[in-house]
């Protein structure tokens, strides 16, 4: 993803950060001053607590899990462990401080880091963001802390019922809070319209939902382990950090898989000079299609990627059938159809993926609108992203030179798929072809 | 002799086999004696709930089987099994060790595709149980004869210590050295068997399933509801690291099923890579290579040709002279195919041996042309398996040659195009199938 030209900060956007700094800068200063003028007993094992889990709530930022490719990416940390253990051992005052000064100083060591490796990338507003995790995360720990403290009402962790329902309120409200303020964040700052929440919520948790939930019996741990035995809390790390490595093998394999297949599908390009770069274009054609169709940007990146793996099944097709110019005969026909049939097979060897790498729905883009197609799907049947990228394959075919015929300019190629429409192709999609050239996004 | 019987490595498997059930039939009958030893020696009991949920965890988790890319196939029993030797000594250790052991036989029996290899059945199971047991059973005694029960860390904190890792040590030996020689046994003596020692393996008990033992042993000692806490969290670990490994062999899948569409499209190629993989991964273990490169070597032999994507038929079913810029094509493909391979980090190693198989040992090979030892390993023993397979089928241009012819050829280009320890492993690894044995 390309670095954003600096975006503006909508008056939303504004208010919305006024509401969090303030919220949260007040409940900070209010914890700040309660450890500090002694409305907190001071104990040697407050201390004690304090700077041992602030350490491990500092260490812990910096091993984050990005969730998503998305330039305002939202991660997954790990310093809700030790928070939780704060709030389990001394309430919320000092979970709030230490989210507070931990989260500052992280977000100040990534500026800082920013700035020297790559200033030219950082943007004010980039950074109001970032910081704003900050007050974010005091809210979060005090909140929830707070909610701990009134219903366990005194009683020693998990000692009983009422500690129990105390430690699954808190987490509740973790979570609401948690998830609730990042997702307007992200929603505001991408520019997106408040009704879209949900949806950046649920993209968040796609993949983590159970993770989060377990960080509060390690928390519960951590903390019991903390005031009995020692010792055995420094053996926590190990199941964290295993629940932490699954994690990021888990969202790091994904990736390397999708650009695995991608690097397959550019480097079979090369194979044939006539068609280099025809997947990308494809790619790009079918993106502006749907970016007419109203697509939103997981259908976007969903369509880019069908149209860059589109023609894979071709790997084992030989040329002088993909070359040959004029009619296929019936044998021909036969084996030209099987690549298709292998896109398919290749979509079922890969159903974890088949969000990110949508092989059927390529598979099916020789599909004729009115149903004369290899499979016999007609209109609605066909999935959305074959039918735009029937389109955008269609096109290029017309406007790229073949070793038997010259390319067709625009106007002309454009004509023919207006006469396509509606047999051979979606009239909708062709439209929003239409429109797209128009706009000069072709 | 057939050409597939020529072919593959001569196995002696019936001589093999027997002195296999034999280390393992030892194996098992020591296990026995020190069981029954360790049954009617005096012992105060720790039976108490913590061993109940340790015995259920031994169980259950051995229904939860993972296989990590780099370090096998494993469940969690092992880190039950620990907590229990820790807490309630060495009559309740072997009680564990049997339950998961029966737990996991029974997983075995379930799973129609067991792999072969391990001869399979209640000998195998008897076998495993009886490892397990001597590892942990020795540890066990170490730890009980040592200080007794009772809290860890309480009243002889550095006893403690020292005999932790004492016995962690005894774990780590009897694991490391039954399992390697056993291990050695099963692939036909090839090589050295100290390169059979699994050392993933071993990472893997160190770093994540003894300190989760002791870590669910001093949960038990703090409060035995305390332990349940802990398997939220592992539940979820599991969970998530299932997926990647689903996702892993699918994409795997798939690159495989790539690399043999693209060897459909020469007729003649079909099933060289699995031919080659094979035969290059038996010269690997008698070159004492160790297992986990042996591994590598296997996976890259079979992706060697993947980046032949890149090429047209104009090109790759070419039987005459090829033009300048075709050469310059045909000299891109190793590196193609690495590319592919190098984007899955786990197939680095992969992508390395891919992209240098086509280096010559007096370093007039391509694409970098390395020499000598500067070209990995791996990538000079893929270079010879794969002249020798190519040399032994038939092409459009010529009949194919017996592998005696095969062999001479490859000997005369020892030096300059070959690594003459590859070619000589192969010498070996062809004809002379059950020289150890003679010798052992």
């Amino acid at each position: 993803m390309s670095a954003p030209a600096s975006p503006r900060v909508s008056a939303r956007e504004w208010s919305w950060y006024v509401l969090i700094f303030s919220s949260g800068g007040a409940l900070w200063l209010w914890a700040a001053w309660s450890l500090l003028h002694g409305t907190v007993a001071w104990s040697s094992a407050l201390a004690w607590d304090l700077a041992g889990l602030s350490a491990l709530t500092f260490a812990s930022l910096f091993r984050y899990v990005r969730l998503s490719q998305d330039t305002y990416h939202s991660v997954y940390t790990l310093d809700d462990v030790p928070l939780y253990a704060l709030i389990f051992l001394q309430g919320w005052h000092s979970a709030a401080w230490t989210a507070g000064l931990c989260r500052g100083v992280f977000e100040l060591v990534r500026l800082s880091r920013a700035l020297y490796r790559h200033p030219e990338r950082v943007h004010w507003s980039h950074v109001i963001y970032h910081f704003s995790d900050v007050p974010m995360s005091v809210n979060v720990a005090a909140a929830a802390g707070a909610t701990y403290m009134a219903v366990a009402g005194g009683e020693a962790l998990l000692g009983g019922v009422r500690s129990g329902l105390a430690v699954a309120a808190a987490s509740l409200v973790w979570f609401v809070l948690a998830f609730g303020q990042n997702a307007i964040a992200l929603t505001l700052r991408r520019g997106l319209g408040l009704a879209r929440v949900g949806r950046v919520i649920r993209g968040n948790l796609r993949h983590i939902r159970l993770q989060v939930l377990m960080l509060v019996p390690l928390g519960a741990l951590l903390a019991m382990f903390m005031q009995e035995l020692p010792w055995a809390a420094l053996l926590l790390l190990v199941p964290i950090s295993l629940l932490h490595n699954a994690l990021e093998a888990q969202h790091k394999l994904r990736s390397e898989s999708v650009n695995t297949i991608e690097a397959v599908a550019r480097y079979l390009e090369e194979r044939d000079p006539y068609t280099q770069g025809h997947s990308t274009r494809v790619a790009g054609y079918g993106v502006a299609i749907a970016q007419q169709l109203g697509m939103d940007e997981d259908g976007l990146e969903q369509v880019r990627r069908a149209g860059l793996i589109h023609d894979i099944g071709k790997v084992d097709i030989p040329d002088a059938i993909l070359r040959k110019p004029g009619q296929l005969n019936a044998v021909e026909r036969q084996i030209m159809d099987t690549h298709t049939d292998r896109a398919v097979e290749l979509g079922r060897l890969l159903v974890s993926l088949g969000r990110e790498l949508p092989f059927e729905q390529a598979a099916y883009h020789h599909e004729n609108y009115d149903g004369s197609g290899q499979y016999g799907m007609a209109g609605e049947q066909i999935p959305l992203i074959s039918r735009i990228l029937a389109v955008a394959d269609t096109y290029d075919a017309m406007t790229s030179d073949r070793p038997y015929r010259q390319k067709l300019d625009q106007e002309e190629a454009l004509r023919r798929l207006r006469q396509a429409a509606g047999t051979q192709l979606d009239a909708r999609c062709v439209e929003a072809f239409g429109r797209a050239v128009e706009e000069g996004a072709i | 002799m057939s050409q597939a019987a020529t072919f593959s490595p001569v196995r002696a498997a019936a001589d093999f086999s027997a002195v296999l059930s034999r280390f393992r039939w030892g194996v098992t009958a020591s296990a026995l004696a020190f069981a029954v030893a360790t049954l009617f020696s005096a012992q105060p009991s720790g039976w108490d709930l913590g061993l109940l949920l340790c015995s259920v965890m031994a169980v259950l988790s051995e229904r939860w089987l993972l296989t990590l890319p780099s370090y096998g196939p494993f469940t969690l029993s092992e880190a039950a099994v620990l907590a229990t030797m820790l807490r309630s000594g060495p009559a309740a250790t072997l009680l564990v060790v049997v339950l998961s052991g029966l737990s996991r036989f029974l997983r075995e029996s379930r799973e129609a595709r067991r792999p072969q290899a391990n001869g399979g059945g209640a000998e195998f199971m008897a076998y495993s149980v009886s490892q397990n047991w001597l590892a942990y059973g020795s540890a066990s005694w170490l730890w009980f004869a040592g200080r007794g029960l009772g809290p860890m860390f309480a009243a002889t904190p550095v006893l403690d210590g020292a005999l932790m890792l004492l016995s962690v040590g005894v774990i780590f030996c009897v694991q490391a050295y039954l399992v390697a020689l056993h291990h050695w046994l099963d692939q036909q003596c090839l090589g050295a068997w100290s390169t059979r020692i699994n050392w993933p393996r071993l990472r893997l008990l160190g770093q994540a399933l003894l300190p989760l033992g002791v870590l669910l042993a001093a949960c038990l000692q703090v409060r035995t509801g305390a332990a349940l806490l802990l398997l939220g969290p592992l539940w979820v670990t599991y969970s998530s690291l299932r997926h990647y490994t689903l996702t892993l062999r699918e994409a795997q899948q798939v690159v495989n099923s790539l690399a043999r569409a693209v060897e459909r499209r020469e007729p003649h190629t079909v099933g060289h890579a699995a031919r080659v993989s094979q035969l290059a991964s038996d010269m690997g273990r008698h070159m004492r290579m160790p297992e986990s490169e042996v591994r590598t070597l296997a996976s890259a032999a079979n992706l060697h040709e993947l980046g032949k994507i890149s090429l047209g038929d104009g090109i790759l079913c070419k039987s005459g002279r090829l033009a300048a810029a075709e050469w310059e094509r045909v000299r891109r493909y190793p590196a193609v195919g690495a590319e592919v391979a190098a984007q899955l980090s786990l197939s680095r190693r992969e992508a390395v041996i891919i992209r240098h198989h086509q280096e010559r040992f007096d370093g007039q090979g391509y694409p970098q042309q390395l020499q000598g030892d500067h070209i990995p390993l791996g990538a000079r023993v893929l270079a010879v398996a794969k002249a020798f397979d190519a040399m032994i089928s038939r092409r459009s241009y010529r009949p194919a040659l017996s592998w005696q012819q095969a062999l001479r050829e490859l000997r005369s280009c020892a030096g300059s195009q070959f690594d003459p320890r590859a070619v000589a492993a192969l010498e070996e690894v062809l004809g002379l199938g059950n020289r150890h044995l003679r010798a052992a």
